[in-house]
């Protein structure tokens, strides 16, 4: 019995002194000075924000949604249209989007549960590509063109910084806020809901569990999160259009970064984040890109390399795959 | 109006017989493999370019090179099969809808990497010509490709239906064990319908290429407008193909009209979902038999 309690502390000081040396390098990336680096952590951990709300959708409950884009897009539309045609401050505006998004998710949560599985995700993928449609059609944000912040001098009211290290701080604390949350609640009664509608909707059901309403409430909180991100996303890059904030391969790019970490658990959409988008973000500034790459489509390419391999050699994700091979499991990820 | 009202509903029918012809190839694969290839429209855009380098190169008519799009998406088509949809063929929705992703994502930008983004398009002795009947014209290539388009899906009909091999698909497809009870090797049938689906649909990326853009992501213009004829038209069934490739062409060309032409894929996805929501098997879909 004593034995126990001492190993488990011994290996709850060493899981405590891993985590404190990687907030240690987290938090001092902007300090060494270079912009590309702190730049591609910060999108990164966007995406991670991004993940980690879609997983709670996926990994929790199954429904693998290629619309969660929509939310993003809605969120970063609502914040560049108050912040542009209103004068309001970002840090209002962020709430907003995250609400629009909400309100967005919830809307369409009862159409797209009517179908399952595979049939969901095209659904998802139909949903969001009307929605940017109706975008791209629509002259008063700006239709295909897209709408531009005009340039501000800097300011924490309006969120204008000229580098990317203060932005970089502002979204890896979002996404601390989101974890905690997120966390809470997998680990609290709807969390443990959704795992039960994954394994089987009929057993949710006779067990009392309404599967609609626990499905809905991920798509909700999942959608609120996205928005928040896209909020987020418009005071950085301070450009939004259809096509940037909406189009399907960010769905793609977050079931990537998500499937690469490992959807079955809690941190391992931020993983794979944190693995995936700097690789990518550094493979595109190099081969191609807009700006005169001569490759255009490679770190989409590489997405599908990744993906490929990772779906064929380690279908549970890299955090599965490192868990089952070492004996330190069950402390960081599982859940089920 | 009403001629132009005619025209429409003449142009809507002609492309989409040619759509059609496009989904019968997601359909196979999703009757009888029994997953959603969410690559399908790549091969499409692989037929395109192999008919316009061949028309480029060789100067070829691209409707000559039908047979070549076929033949070479279908090995391809075969190895994608044998090396990747084999191994999640028993597997959760969740990876075979990621597998068939990453093959979009590596075809799609392959392409992408090798022929730049830009559209490209094949010039005939007959792309400028029309038949006029009454007040409708209709191009020579859109009426040659949806007569193609039709015989093909003949053809195809007359090898599941007439043929050995097309009856042990058939079989398949409705009882895999059964099938294999009666010495049918269910993974040669599986290789064979995937190859045989996806050469189909490089074909009518062939017939696509005289009358339309050809560019590398040509897939994601056509992937929704597939999906939607296939749900339309429900699993198993090559009628139900046609009538929702109808429907589709029909929809597009008509919202084009009295909306706007870069409206008119929104009516198309929300038929999509509002199919999805009120009958998700589709509106023609017959069980186990092709």
């Amino acid at each position: 019995m004593i034995e126990t309690v001492k190993t488990l502390a011994k290996k709850d000081r060493r899981i405590i002194g891993v985590s404190l040396v990687i907030a240690f390098i987290i938090l001092a990336i902007p300090f060494a000075g270079n912009p590309f680096i702190t730049h591609s952590f910060m999108l990164a951990f966007l995406y991670a924000s991004l993940a980690l709300s879609w997983n709670l959708l996926c990994g929790y409950c199954g429904f693998f949604s290629l619309g969660h884009h929509a939310y993003f897009g809605i969120g970063a539309y609502v914040t560049m249209i108050l912040m542009l045609f209103y004068d309001v401050t970002p840090w209002v505006g962020i709430i907003f989007s995250g609400l629009a998004a909400t309100i967005l998710a919830a809307a369409a949560s009862l159409p797209l549960f009517r179908s399952v599985g595979r049939w969901f995700t095209l659904a998802t993928l139909a949903f969001a590509e009307t929605i940017k449609l109706i975008f791209i059609n629509w002259d008063a944000v700006g239709a295909a063109k897209g709408l531009q912040l005009p340039v501000k001098p800097e300011s924490l009211y309006w969120l204008t910084f000229a580098g990317p290290e203060i932005y970089y701080y502002l979204i890896l604390g979002s996404l601390i806020i989101e974890a905690i949350i997120l966390h809470r609640i997998v680990r609290g009664k709807i969390g443990y809901c959704l795992q039960v509608i994954r394994e089987d909707e009929f057993t949710a059901m006779s067990a009392g569990i309404n599967p609609l309403k626990y499905k809905t409430i991920a798509m909700v909180i999942g959608g609120l999160f996205a928005g928040i991100a896209g909020g987020f996303y418009t005071t950085k890059y301070r450009f939004v259009d259809p096509f940037s904030t909406m189009d399907w391969i960010l769905s793609v790019e977050v079931a990537v970064c998500g499937i690469v970490g490992g959807l079955f658990s809690f941190a391992g959409p931020i993983l794979g984040s944190l693995v995936v988008i700097p690789v990518s973000f550094y493979v595109r500034s190099v081969f191609g890109g807009p700006l005169g790459g001569r490759f255009f489509g490679v770190h989409r390419l590489i997405y599908g390399c990744i993906l490929f391999a990772v779906m064929l050699i380690m279908p549970e994700g890299v955090l599965g795959w490192i868990e089952k091979r070492l004996p330190i499991s069950g402390r960081i990820s599982r859940e089920d | 109006m009403q001629a132009a009202i005619l025209q429409m509903v003449v142009t809507g029918v002609l492309l989409g017989l040619l759509y059609a012809l496009a989904s019968v190839g997601l359909n196979l694969i999703w009757g009888i493999i029994g997953i959603i290839n969410f690559s399908q429209a790549e091969y499409l855009m692989l037929g395109m370019f192999t008919a316009y380098w061949l028309y480029q190169l060789l100067g070829l008519d691209p409707l000559l090179s039908l047979p070549v799009a076929f033949f070479v998406t279908f090995l391809l088509g075969a190895v994608v099969q044998r090396f990747a949809i084999n191994r999640v063929l028993n597997a959760p929705a969740l990876t075979q809808v990621a597998v068939t992703f990453a093959l979009l994502l590596i075809i799609r930008y392959t392409a992408l990497m090798l022929w730049g983004p830009d559209s490209r398009s094949t010039i005939t002795w007959y792309s400028e010509k029309s038949l006029s009947v009454g007040s409708v014209l209709i191009s020579y290539p859109m009426l040659i490709s949806s007569i193609l388009a039709v015989l093909s899906t003949l053809l195809l009909f007359l090898f599941l239906t007439r043929t050995d091999t097309g009856i042990a698909l058939r079989a398949t497809a409705q009882d895999r064990a059964t099938a294999q009870l009666y010495g049918i090797e269910a993974v040669k049938m599986y290789t064979l319908a995937f190859a045989i689906a996806v050469g189909i649909t490089g074909l009518t990326g062939a017939l696509f290429s005289t009358i339309y853009w050809i560019m590398p992501e040509v897939g994601a213009i056509f992937s929704v407008l597939m999906y939607t004829v296939v749900v339309l038209g429900g699993l198993r069934s090559l009628l139900g193909c046609f009538v929702g490739g109808i429907i589709v062409g029909l929809v597009e060309c008509l919202s084009a009209f009295y909306i706007t032409p870069s409206m008119k894929d929104v009516p198309v996805f929300l038929l999509l979902l509002i199919i999805l929501v009120i009958k998700p098997s589709g509106l023609f879909a017959r069980k186990g038999a092709l």
